[in-house]
C-alpha cells in the first residue's frame, strides 16, 4: 500500500500543495520549521482520521484561514482510494473514503496502517503512562476495530463514573444502582481491552528485542513488558472495583483499572526511563515502533507506510546507519524520511540496496531533486 | 446594519435571536409582517404567547398539553395495561407517528448522565414507580436510545422496578435504528415497538 498522490489545502504552513510520491524511500530535507513534520502529519490525519500531536482541527489551518482540505489518493491492492479529509472552523469535520462519508471512524481505522516516529515520541519514555497507553491503543485500533468501539465506551463510562463518584458522600460502601451498572459494564469491556492489550505486547515483544539488537549493534540486553493495573475476569475486575470503593469516593475518581496499565522497557533490568541515556531512549523508541510495524504488517496483511521524522535527532551515525539497514534489508513499504541537513542524509543513502527519491521542502513548498 | 426605527431593530432583534436565523433573513421576516393585516400579525404573535403560558405539563406522564391531564391519558381507548417510557416529548411523538404503539406514555424528562449533573433525582422517575402501582401497570416497555446515558437510565430504572409486579421490556433494536430514537424512521421504529423484547438485567457472573 502507498501513498501516490497528496494534496494539500490551506493545512497549517501549506497553502496549496499538490505532489506525486511512489513506491519505497522519500527522503524529505529542509530547514527547521519549513513543514517536514506537518507533511508527515498530513499523511497520518489521511490514515488515522486525527493528526499525530493530538492537536484538534482547528489548530490544523493555515493561520487567517477558514478551513483546511488534505487529499490523499493511495493504491491499495492495485485498488487506487481516494481519502479527502475537509474541516470548517465552526463546522464539522468530514472524512471521505471514495466519495462516501465514513461514518464510523472506528472501522476505517486500520484501512491504511501506517507508523510514525518523531522527536516527541520521548514522551513515550518519559512521560505518564498515558504516552504508553496511547502507543498500545493505537496500534491495536489499527488491527481491531471492536477495540476501538470498546476503548471509547469504556472511557464514556469512566468519565460518566467519576462524575457520579463526586456526587457520592456515602460511607456505608454499598454500591447503588449507578456504580452498579458502571462497574458491571467497565468490567466486561476491561476483559476484553486487557486480552488485546496482552496478546499485542506478547505478539512484540519478540521483534523489540531483536531490533533493539540490530540498532545498538548488539550491545544491549532489553525487553519490554506490559504492566497490567489489574488482571482477572468480569468477577474479579467487579470486585477490584467494589474494593477500592471507598478510596474513589474520597478521592472523587476512579484509581485503579485499565486506564492505568503502563508498559516498562528495560536495559540490563533496569527501567530505560530512570536508566536510559538519551540515544537508549531514542533506540528504545524506534525498536518501538518498528516492532508495532511488523506488528501491523502482519496483522492487517498489508505494508504500512512508515513515517521517520528527523532521524538523526538523538540517534549517533552508528545507530542511523543501522536502522537504515533494518529498513533496507526488512520488507518495509512506503517510507518517508526527513532529516534537517541533505548531505548528513545522503552521506549513509549510498549504503542502501533500495532506491529512494529526494525532496527539498522550504516555506511548505516541496521540490524533487534529480 | 442601521435601521430606520428602533421598532424594526427590535424585531430584528428579536428573530434573529431564534436559532437559524441571522440578521438578514431577520429583516427580511420583520419587513414581511408590515405587509400583514394588523389583526393576523396579533393572532400571529399570540400564539407564542398563549403557547409558553398556557402549554400544561401533564401531571400524570410528564407530556405536554392545553390541560394538567395530556390527550392521551384522557383518550380512555387506549391501552391502560402498558405504558411506554421515553426521554423526551419528541420521542413521544415520533412514536405516536408510527401509529404501533396504543398505550400510555411516561415522559421521564432526559437521560442519567453525572457529567451534565443528571441523576435519577432529576428525573421523573420516582413517579413512574407509583404511577404503575396506584393503576395497577402490566408492562412498561423503555424506548430509548442504547447509549451509554440510555443504558445506564433502563439499568436503573430496571432495578427501581423489580420489586413491581410488572413486566419489563426494550423496543427490539436489532434492526439498527440509529442511536437516536427521534430520527429512526416510522417503519423501522414501529416495527421495532411491535417486536419489543424482555429487558434482562445484565448478569456478569453467568456470562463471564
Ligand atoms: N496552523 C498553522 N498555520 C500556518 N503555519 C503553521 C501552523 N501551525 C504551524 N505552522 C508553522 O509550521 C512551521 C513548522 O512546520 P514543521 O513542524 O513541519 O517544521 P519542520 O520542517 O518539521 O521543522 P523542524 O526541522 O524544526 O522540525 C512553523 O513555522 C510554524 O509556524
Ligand atoms: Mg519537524
Ligand atoms: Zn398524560
Amino acid at each position: 500500500m502507498f501513498l501516490k498522490h497528496l494534496q494539500l489545502i490551506r493545512f497549517k504552513n501549506y497553502e496549496s500543495l499538490e505532489i506525486d510520491f511512489a513506491e519505497g524511500i522519500h527522503i524529505l530535507t529542509g530547514n527547521n520549521g519549513q513543514g517536514k513534520t506537518n507533511l508527515l502529519d498530513a499523511i497520518y490525519l489521511l490514515c488515522m482520521t486525527k493528526s499525530y500531536f493530538q492537536y484538534s482541527e482547528k489548530n490544523l489551518i493555515l493561520f487567517g484561514n477558514d478551513f483546511f482540505r488534505v487529499k490523499g489518493t493511495f493504491i491499495k491492492n492495485n485498488q487506487p482510494m481516494v481519502i479527502d479529509c475537509k474541516y470548517r472552523l465552526h463546522g464539522t469535520k468530514s472524512f471521505v473514503k471514495d466519495d462516501k462519508e465514513v461514518k464510523k471512524y472506528a472501522s476505517f481505522i486500520g484501512t491504511l496502517p501506517v507508523v510514525m516516529i518523531t522527536p516527541a515520541d520521548i514522551q513515550l519514555i518519559e512521560e505518564g503512562s498515558e504516552e504508553r497507553r496511547r502507543f498500545l491503543d493505537m496500534s491495536i485500533c489499527q488491527v481491531e476495530n471492536t477495540y476501538t468501539e470498546n476503548l471509547n465506551k469504556y472511557n464514556k463510562l469512566l468519565r460518566q463514573r467519576n462524575s457520579h463518584l463526586k456526587t457520592i458522600s456515602n460511607q456505608s460502601g454499598k454500591k447503588d444502582e449507578l456504580l452498579e451498572f458502571y462497574d458491571d459494564e467497565m468490567a466486561r469491556l476491561s476483559v476484553m481491552i486487557l486480552f488485546s492489550r496482552q496478546k499485542f505486547t506478547d505478539e512484540m515483544s519478540g521483534q523489540y528485542k531483536e531490533l533493539y539488537g540490530i540498532l545498538s549493534s548488539g550491545m544491549e540486553r532489553v525487553k519490554m513488558e506490559y504492566r497490567p493495573d489489574c488482571i482477572g475476569d468480569v468477577k474479579e475486575f467487579k470486585e477490584m472495583f467494589t474494593r477500592n470503593l471507598q478510596k474513589d469516593i474520597l478521592l472523587e475518581r476512579t484509581t485503579h483499572g485499565i486506564h492505568r496499565d503502563d508498559i516498562e522497557f528495560y536495559i540490563e533490568d533496569m527501567p530505560v526511563k530512570r536508566v536510559g541515556s538519551q540515544g537508549q531512549i531514542k533506540s528504545t523508541i524506534f525498536a518501538a515502533k518498528l516492532s508495532q510495524y511488523q506488528w501491523l504488517k502482519k496483522f492487517t496483511s498489508t505494508l504500512p507506510i512508515l513515517l521517520l521524522d528527523d532521524i538523526f535527532d538523538k540517534l549517533d551515525h552508528n545507530r542511523v546507519t543501522n536502522l537504515l539497514k533494518i529498513i533496507d534489508s526488512n520488507i518495509y513499504g512506503q517510507i518517508f524520511i526527513t532529516d534537517t541537513y541533505k548531505e548528513r542524509i545522503r552521506s549513509i543513502l549510498p549504503e542502501l540496496n533500495k532506491s529512494f527519491k529526494c525532496f527539498t521542502i522550504q516555506q511548505g513548498q516541496i521540490d524533487k531533486y534529480e | 446594519m442601521k435601521y430606520s426605527s428602533q421598532l424594526i431593530e427590535k424585531a430584528v432583534e428579536s428573530f434573529s435571536s431564534l436559532p437559524g436565523i441571522g440578521k438578514k433573513s431577520a429583516l427580511r421576516l420583520a419587513l414581511y409582517l408590515l405587509n400583514k393585516d394588523p389583526e393576523w400579525v396579533r393572532s400571529f404573535s399570540d400564539s407564542f404567547v398563549r403557547l409558553r403560558n398556557e402549554l400544561k405539563e401533564c401531571e400524570e406522564c410528564h407530556n405536554l398539553g392545553d390541560d394538567t391531564e395530556c390527550s392521551v391519558c384522557k383518550d380512555k381507548h387506549r391501552n391502560q395495561d402498558i405504558i411506554c417510557v421515553v426521554e423526551s416529548i419528541r420521542d413521544l411523538m415520533a412514536i405516536e407517528e408510527t401509529r404501533h404503539f396504543n398505550g400510555l406514555y411516561h415522559v421521564i424528562g432526559g437521560l442519567i448522565s453525572p457529567i451534565d449533573g443528571i441523576g435519577p433525582d432529576q428525573l421523573n422517575i420516582d413517579d413512574l414507580a407509583d404511577r404503575i402501582q396506584k393503576r395497577n401497570i402490566k408492562e412498561v416497555v423503555m424506548a430509548i436510545s442504547p447509549n451509554i446515558e440510555g443504558e445506564t437510565t433502563m439499568f436503573y430504572l430496571s432495578k427501581k422496578l423489580k420489586s413491581l409486579n410488572v413486566k419489563i421490556s426494550t423496543i427490539a433494536r436489532g434492526i439498527s435504528f440509529g442511536g437516536e430514537l427521534e430520527y429512526a424512521d416510522e417503519i423501522t421504529l414501529g416495527r421495532s415497538i411491535l417486536s419489543r423484547i424482555p429487558y434482562m438485567l445484565y448478569d456478569a457472573e453467568t456470562s463471564a
